[in-house]
């Protein structure tokens, strides 16, 4: 985490893949609302260029984190809240003040790419690989934005580009299978998938697609071994349902497909409130109600790692209030998430510590998990707390 | 100066584009014709969908006419005051249109929408279903002379929906048309909020709010009772699924090839259906379980138009489907029992994603022998024009051309430019053999493509009519198969045209090289076969059915 471009690469990503308890710590970057209706109103195409060769000497291996210019800082904090159109602000900030910069070029390119603008997505990216030509290696999300605006062949062949720089990326690989499948080469989308599993045998995506490969390949048994490991390792997403249903009709397991059917549309019906939930947030963030939603429709589902970092930012934005710390605590036991329930818990002490409610909370918690000591203290606070 | 000359014409090294396939000619062929729907900076859903038309010979001179139906406003319409009327234009027999006179004026309804069209009395003309966000509509055809609305006795439902598309059809084969009724959503404005108030957004826009968050409307079935009276049979059919969708398009197909004429429903962001017909009219929902309710990736998508063919020449209907920006085009090639999602490999699903694509039609348009897809595009949020959203308001109109392994490329359809287009309808306007298209837009002038086909040894093509000897004069639901060589093309016989829209009851075979068939082969709605030897080609025909022998 030495270089500024991992610092950002795991700053746009970590969204998505922290394990995050719920943590007061983290505060969304401060904008203006019109700031950021006024920075995603621009066209990135209008930001100024750089003098010529400005940043040919650019290498993020000399870029510490304390050699970050302050509007990353910034940044940090809009993305740690979920607040993308902030950081699209800051970010266009800091490339007024200085073109072209090339870390900042990337995670705009990234930021734009997770608010589905994939048009300035890559111009961003693009501009980046004219900055930084060296950093191919970086880039795999201008073969995303690629794929994602339908250009099939061009990400293909950008894909190879990334994985020619940078060979153990697995994303890029798991990309360049799907560039490949939607293009028609399903024995070369079976091979990425193949090798995305050698290295990440977890992966439940890759699972899913290759399931949906193998189907294609009317290889309906290992279509259905794969949908099934999909299942296993994210029963909460509709995409493996749909996968394994689609692979037990083709073999004409009518019962079974059925019921596997159900399931998806159980789970699809969520993911679609879901969804409308996250496109509402992604521009309006500090929507706590909208927000509140989207953690017991995720926590509905099972989708533990959701919940965490949902619930996350719900706390820091309400840093001393004891009922949203009850609903955290409620929420931790539905998904039986006891490690996240525990800092709840403490949070909730230290937040309700006046409030007769939060200790009856705790109370009942404690006796769940069979904590004698804990329990009696709560109890005797709520006692406490009770009285008038 | 002559060398001068020779080297000025001399081809250049990169192959000069050919001029797009189609010409709009729609201010020669419909001066002054315009659609209303709503405000232009489109404050409510009701004012996004454009209104619809039907093709067809409705004078019976043997060329298609035009039904355009109009819409309205929001605030006319909740004052109570009529919408726009549907209108008919009389085809000239050139490809351009004349209003019908007095005898043919249909009296305004509420707020139009689509239609369909068939014979529904048996008397050989065609009458009229015209949807509207209100109550559905029956126009009767007296005699090829005029029309004359006979909702009132129709016996169809009163309720005030939000009717779309329609298609008829005869679902249980005992000769007389039976209806069903698309409907989208819920539609109040007491309920809904208005654009503008911040509680809806598309890519950090405010935009109009729907279909996400509202309520969808259950569609309906009716079963034709021969004298243009209609008894609801919705739910005594099965034609209920276990939840509603925000329906958009209709058409109607024989998928599993058994003789009975299924329905495909287009629905807005929610599951597409596939009503298979258990063959006596009554139907069961297996959209899921035959692969045509979602995309590959199990996502519903907010579908729009729709056409059927049979473009991977396996003898069974395909489906193609036109969705929203950001999702791309959907092929649903016949697999087995059911369909297989094939829109990417066949080159139809990337350069349609930033389309929004309405009106769809799957016709071999260049007459060369394989199957292209023409689709009409535009938004359906003004704030597309806003940057980053990938996409634009007006949308080019697209035609996919079949290169003849079933891969497509794209081209515009015309040089018209981006227009914001909805429905539309294809067929042979200037009786030159090769099919044009009409298009509304969601609001504005009609516009008419007419198909400027080149011609030549190996652009051959026949236009069929079928007259039935039952009630179904127009044969609805019968399939065709021509045969020349080792090629074989097929096609059934349809009025319901996806979106909005209705085609004349026609199959068209483009035949490349094929100068003749050796076979057409028809399959009647009863069930009979009857085989035609040695057809002669470039030219419309009518095949009477046989009597029974």
């Amino acid at each position: 985490m030495k270089c500024a471009a991992a610092i950002l690469l795991f700053l746009s990503l970590g969204a998505a893949h922290a394990q995050v308890p719920p943590a007061p710590s983290v505060v969304r970057g401060e904008k203006p609302l019109d700031a950021r209706k006024v920075a995603l109103a621009r066209d990135p195409a209008t930001l100024p260029h750089a003098a010529a060769e400005r940043w040919k000497d650019f290498d993020p291996k000399q870029v510490t984190p304390d050699s970050l210019p302050r509007e990353f800082l910034q940044v940090r904090q809009a993305l740690s809240g979920g607040d993308l159109p902030a950081a699209v602000s800051h970010l266009l900030d800091l490339l007024q003040r200085e073109p072209d910069y090339p870390p900042a070029l990337h995670q705009l390119g990234v930021t734009y790419f997770q608010l589905q603008r994939y048009g300035d997505a890559r111009t961003c990216f693009e501009r980046y690989l004219v900055v930084a030509p060296q950093r191919v290696g970086d880039t795999r999300g201008l073969a995303h934005t690629l794929y994602s605006l339908g250009r099939y062949e061009d990400a293909l062949a950008h894909y190879e580009r990334v994985l020619a720089a940078a060979p153990a990326d697995v994303e890029a690989l798991r990309g360049r299978a799907l560039a490949r499948y939607r293009l028609g080469d399903v024995a070369g989308a079976l091979a990425d998938l193949t090798r995305v599993l050698e290295r990440e045998p977890e992966h439940a995506d890759a699972w899913t697609w290759k399931s949906q490969v193998l189907l294609d390949l009317d290889q309906a048994d290992a279509a259905r071994a794969a949908a099934e490991k999909a299942r296993d390792l994210a029963p909460w997403s509709p995409r493996p349902w749909f996968a394994l249903s689609a692979a037990l009709t083709d073999l004409g397991l009518e019962k079974e497909a059925r019921a596997a059917r159900e399931r998806f549309q159980l789970l699809s019906s969520s993911d679609q409130e879901i969804r409308r939930l996250e496109a509402h947030l992604e521009h309006e963030p500090g929507d706590f109600r909208a927000r509140r939603d989207l953690v017991n429709a995720q926590a509905e589902v099972g989708d533990r790692r959701s919940v965490r970092l949902n619930l996350a930012r719900l706390l820091a934005e309400r840093p001393e209030d004891a009922a949203l710390r009850i609903f955290a605590l409620d929420i931790c036991d539905r998904i039986g998430d006891v490690e996240a329930g525990r800092l709840a818990a403490r949070d909730l002490e230290r937040v309700g510590a006046d409030s007769a409610a939060a200790w009856k909370r705790l109370e009942a918690w404690y006796g769940a998990r069979r904590d004698r000591a804990k329990q009696i203290e709560a109890g005797e606070r709520w006692r406490r707390a009770s009285q008038p | 100066m002559i060398p001068l000359l020779l080297l000025l014409q001399a081809p250049s090294s990169t192959p000069a584009v050919p001029p797009p396939l189609f010409t709009e000619i729609g201010a020669r062929a419909l001066p002054g014709v315009v659609t209303l729907c709503g405000s232009p900076q489109k404050d409510w859903i009701l004012e996004v969908n454009g209104g619809g038309l039907a093709l067809g010979d409705f004078d019976r001179d043997g060329d298609p006419d035009l039904v355009v139906v109009d819409g309205s406003t929001v605030e006319r319409a909740e004052k109570g005051d009529p919408g726009q009327p549907p209108r008919l234009f009389l085809n000239r027999g050139d490809g351009t249109f004349a209003p019908a006179g007095e005898s043919w004026k249909i009296p305004p309804g509420r707020f139009g929408m689509g239609c369909a069209a068939g014979d529904l009395d048996g008397d050989g003309d065609l009458d009229l279903v015209i949807t509207e966000w209100g109550r559905t509509r029956v126009v009767r055809n007296e005699n090829a002379q005029g029309f004359r609305e006979v909702t009132a006795e129709a016996g169809l439902s009163s309720a005030v929906e939000w009717g779309t598309s329609a298609a008829l059809f005869d679902a249980d084969r005992d000769g007389w048309l039976d209806l069903a009724i698309v409907n989208y959503l819920d539609f109040d404005t007491q309920k809904i909020t208005k654009r503008g108030a911040g509680s809806c957004r598309w890519k950090g826009y405010d935009v109009m709010c729907g279909p996400e968050g509202l309520v969808p409307e259950y569609d309906r079935l009716y079963r034709g009772l021969g004298d243009g009276r209609f008894e609801e049979i919705t739910r005594k059919a099965g034609f209920v699924p276990p939840a509603a969708g925000f329906g958009l398009g209709a058409l109607t197909l024989d998928y599993d090839l058994d003789g009975d004429t299924d329905l495909y429903v287009a629905n807005d962001s929610t599951p597409n259906f596939l009503w298979e017909n258990q063959g006596d009219g009554t139907f069961r929902e297996v959209g899921f379980a035959r692969g045509v309710s979602h995309d590959a990736n199990g996502k519903e998508q907010a579908s729009m138009g729709l056409a059927s063919a049979d473009v991977n020449d396996d003898g069974r209907p395909d489906i193609f489907v036109t969705n929203f920006s950001g999702e791309n085009n959907v092929l649903y090639a016949s697999k087995g029992a059911g369909f297989r999602e094939r829109s990417s490999p066949a080159g139809l699903g990337g350069p349609s994603i930033p389309f929004l694509g309405w009106g769809t039609q799957v016709a071999d348009f260049d007459l060369d022998g394989d199957l292209d897809i023409a689709i009409v595009n535009g938004h359906v949020y003004p704030e597309a024009d806003q940057p980053g959203t990938d996409t634009r308001y007006a949308q080019e109109a697209q035609l996919y051309r079949n290169d003849g392994t079933g891969r497509f490329r794209v081209e515009p359809l015309s040089s018209a430019g981006p227009l914001v287009l909805r429905a539309s309808a294809a067929a042979d306007l200037d009786a030159d053999g090769d099919l044009d298209i009409v298009a509304l837009g969601v609001e504005g002038p009609v516009r008419v493509f007419r198909n400027d086909a080149p011609r030549g040894p190996a652009s051959h093509w026949l236009r069929v009519r079928l007259r039935s000897a039952g009630h179904n004069r127009d044969a609805l639901g019968a399939t065709l198969v021509a045969i020349a060589g080792e090629k074989r093309w097929s096609a059934e016989i349809r009025t319901s045209g996806g979106y909005q829209a209705a085609c004349p009851a026609e199959a068209h075979f483009g035949l490349g090289a094929a100068a003749k068939l050796a076979e057409l082969r028809v399959r009647w709605p009863g069930g009979a076969e009857q085989v035609l030897k040695d057809v002669a080609v470039d030219r419309v025909i009518t095949v009477d059915e046989e009597p029974p022998k």
